[in-house]
């Protein structure tokens, strides 16, 4: 059986691949450099040009273009050429269209076209200090293939994929290595090999890039293959505005502030995907918006008469998203994660397929169409006690009969959760807290806005502790039972004699203790606490929590 | 017609057609360049940054102190390669560009696409331009004025200009909110 493609590097005169079972086979190639230049021939004078060709392409404008095709041996005449000319259809990356056109797909066998995930040992390692996961430690964790265990001293890993942190890559055998430090996307290893299958990139290419770069390569391919030039960068000029126009369009999502308080049997109503769906539904990309007057809006108008570049980029993703979420729900959070930044990523200035335009055009659709399912809402005999974004939480009878005639009436797809209660807060200044709510579905509890990274650890735990006892309550008059006093007496008490980890506070990935004379570094050594800041803390979460159970 | 709203100080830039005001405080020239596009409307305005800088409600309040309703037309630059272009598309009309030196790059191209444009410009600047930014843009503009918090209010400081001489000019920071006299004082027979 032929192994799995995981990584590809160029070498001079063709590509090395890395295999599956420590194995790795050079294949003889060139690869294509895309420029727009008026002399060929002079370039034809690198000793690693081999050749070129003339090809007709087409801009963003739609307007037919020139671009010569040359042929190059290594990566370092194509970066000599980038230095020196106007080269285009760098994205999709070279290498990726080198693959491409050899037709090797990463996380796909050698000359098979079979389309199940790669049958690959996974494995991810990490240092473990007093304080938690840590660049160095004497503890090593390491997960192979969702299976956890813990080792006391080196480890002895081997693996196709490995995701390590700091000296753990030391101790590991693998093809690929995925440094978890030099991450900049918030997906796990095999998140990445679901993005590097999607995006035809190898994993060496996406591991250390951010969500857009997966993003705009999708998006690049649609257009590559439409034969459209991607240049590096795309300057824009937005449509001139009045003030009034600015102060309609420059706004985000509807947000309907929640009556604080505890309600019985309600139910949460979601749209699928909302904003990726409407650029879809409505073909909203930067070619498409103001371009005729198929659509006319209050804003801006939108042409239906060829399908734009993002949302074909995007309908098979969400379909990809909606089907993976049945068979592997880490692989579906990677999508989803690539539609949730494909909305912001349409007013990103660096956007290469987007522009503001497009982007002001979303928001104001989902704003429509939020109010329109509360109005449906509303005709239909429900109460609406909250309504966020692409979300809104309902009371009373008919859901089923609403969800069909939303679902009818916008075209999008909705998702619904029954919940036996839910509770809604209020701020330090007795304003409603539209982010933050508890809900209970089922004994499972549902807590938005309530436990913070940045919290101590104690803090935490307590909180844990308390959803753990509210997710007994089966009605809004049981959880104004709940008792939490002994709980607090319990986590105040461990406050002052707990251990060190106890007392760490994690902030964008350092872990921070506050000791007598401010906070100090964790991974320096542990150097006693403040006792008192920890208690007030506790006690403001603990007041926090009894306000909320005492309004229910 | 692009006017401050400070009479003396109209009165040195009146004939100069690129003037640039700049500062290192944020808050004192934001809150100034909003109160000379409501008292200059109707005006063209380039907002150069990634996000922000420009409130339209705090312009629609100045617009009420200074009872003038005309038209603010705006167009916004993200990046540094939109910039040039964005203010060739803004014709020959009086125009204000806010921040143009924002990104710190494509400075010659930017002071062409402002040299093109035959109207008055007023740019802002939240940089130190005796230090920072373009110095093809300090030769190409004919007034720099900075702007500086003191203890009690503010002052402009001539830092060039073709009719006077470095001057600092006080003034009360509620000034920056209404209407001020065109009684210059002593600065007459300064200036």
């Amino acid at each position: 059986m032929e192994e799995y493609v995981l990584d590809a590097y160029p070498v001079k005169g063709g590509v090395k691949l890395f295999l599956s079972n420590f194995k790795e086979k050079i294949i003889r190639t060139t690869f294509p450099v895309y420029a727009i230049t008026d002399n060929p021939d002079v370039v034809l004078q690198h000793p690693e040009v081999k050749y070129y060709e003339e090809e007709k392409w087409k801009t963003l404008n739609g307007k037919e273009a020139k671009v010569y095709r040359f042929e190059v041996e290594s990566f370092d005449a194509y970066y000599y050429m980038r230095k020196r000319l106007n080269v285009v259809n760098e994205t999709p990356t070279v290498l990726s269209q080198t693959l491409y056109r050899l037709g090797i797909k990463p996380f796909r066998r050698l000359n098979s076209s079979d389309d199940e995930f790669p049958k690959v040992t996974i494995a991810k390692v990490v240092p473990l200090d007093w304080y938690g996961e840590s660049l160095k430690g004497k503890v090593f964790e390491v997960k192979i293939n969702n299976e956890v265990r813990r080792f006391y001293e080196k480890p002895e890993v081997e693996a196709d994929i490995t995701e390590c942190l700091g000296e753990a890559c030391n101790y590991v055998k693998s093809n690929v290595k995925i440094r978890i430090e030099k991450k900049r996307s918030p997906v796990s290893a095999k998140g990445l090999i679901e993005w590097s299958l999607i995006s035809l990139t190898p994993l060496h290419e996406i591991a250390y890039a951010t969500i857009g770069k997966v993003l705009t390569t999708n998006e690049a391919w649609v257009a590559f293959k439409r034969r459209i030039i991607i240049p590096k960068i795309v300057p824009r000029v937005e449509k001139l505005r009045r003030l009034e126009n600015i102060m309609m369009a420059d706004k985000g999502g509807l947000i309907l502030f929640p009556q604080p308080g505890c309600y019985d049997n309600v139910y949460q109503v979601d749209f699928s995907s909302m904003y990726p769906s409407l650029i879809v539904k409505y073909n909203i990309s930067a070619e498409t918006v103001d371009a005729c007057d198929d659509i006319k809006t209050e804003l801006h108008s939108i042409c239906l008469r060829e399908k734009g570049i993002i949302p074909e980029a995007l309908e098979w993703l969400i379909k990809r998203k909606s089907e993976l979420k049945r068979i592997d729900k880490e692989r579906a959070e990677a999508i989803k994660w690539i539609l949730v930044a494909s909305f912001g990523y349409l007013g990103y200035r660096n956007s290469l397929f987007g522009k503001i335009e497009a982007y002001e055009m979303v928001t104001y659709l989902a704003r429509k169409t939020l109010r329109r399912t509360m109005e449906i809402a509303e005709e239909m005999g429900l109460k609406v006690l909250h309504s966020i974004i692409d979300s809104l939480v309902v009371k009373g009878d008919n859901i089923d009969k609403f969800i069909e005639r939303v679902e009818k009436e916008t075209g999008l797809r909705l998702d619904h959760k029954r919940y036996n209660w839910i509770i809604f807060t209020t701020t330090k200044n007795d304003t409603p807290y539209p982010t933050r709510y508890i809900a209970n579905m089922n004994g499972e509890i549902i807590a938005k806005g309530l436990i913070r990274e940045n919290m101590p650890n104690i803090v935490k735990s307590f909180l844990k502790d308390v959803l753990r006892g509210l997710s007994l309550t089966r009605t809004c008059s049981d959880v104004k039972k709940v008792r939490i006093r002994d709980l607090y007496e319990k986590y105040r008490k461990r406050t002052i004699n707990g251990e060190p980890i106890d007392y760490v506070i994690w902030i964008k990935g350092v872990p921070y203790v506050r000791g007598i004379k401010g906070f100090y570094d964790a991974r320096l050594g542990y150097m006693g606490r403040d006792v008192n800041y920890y208690i007030n803390y506790l006690r403001r979460v603990y007041d926090d929590v009894e306000e909320v159970i005492s309004r229910c | 017609m692009l006017t401050t709203g400070f009479p003396f100080l109209d009165e040195i830039i009146k004939r100069d057609d690129i003037v640039e005001f700049f500062s290192t405080d944020y808050d004192l020239l934001r809150i100034f360049y909003h109160r000379v596009i409501a008292i200059s409307a109707p005006v063209y305005v380039v907002v150069v940054s990634e996000r922000g800088g420009l409130d339209p409600y705090l312009i629609g309040r100045f617009q009420n102190v200074f009872d003038n309703h005309a038209e603010v037309y705006i167009r916004r630059a993200f990046k540094a390669e939109d910039v040039p272009i964005t203010i060739d598309s803004m014709g020959d009309n009086d125009l204000i560009v806010i921040d143009p030196y924002h990104h710190r790059k494509n400075y010659t191209k930017i002071v062409s696409s402002l040299r093109k444009v035959r109207s008055r410009k007023f740019l802002f600047s939240f940089m130190d331009r005796e230090r920072e930014g373009s110095i093809f843009g300090s030769h190409t503009s004919h007034s720099m004025i900075k702007l500086v918090k003191s203890a009690r209010g503010f002052k402009f400081v001539i830092a060039k200009s073709v009719t006077s001489r470095e001057i600092e000019i006080p003034s009360y920071l509620l000034d920056l909110y209404s209407k001020v006299s065109d009684d210059g004082g002593l600065l007459k027979y300064m200036v």
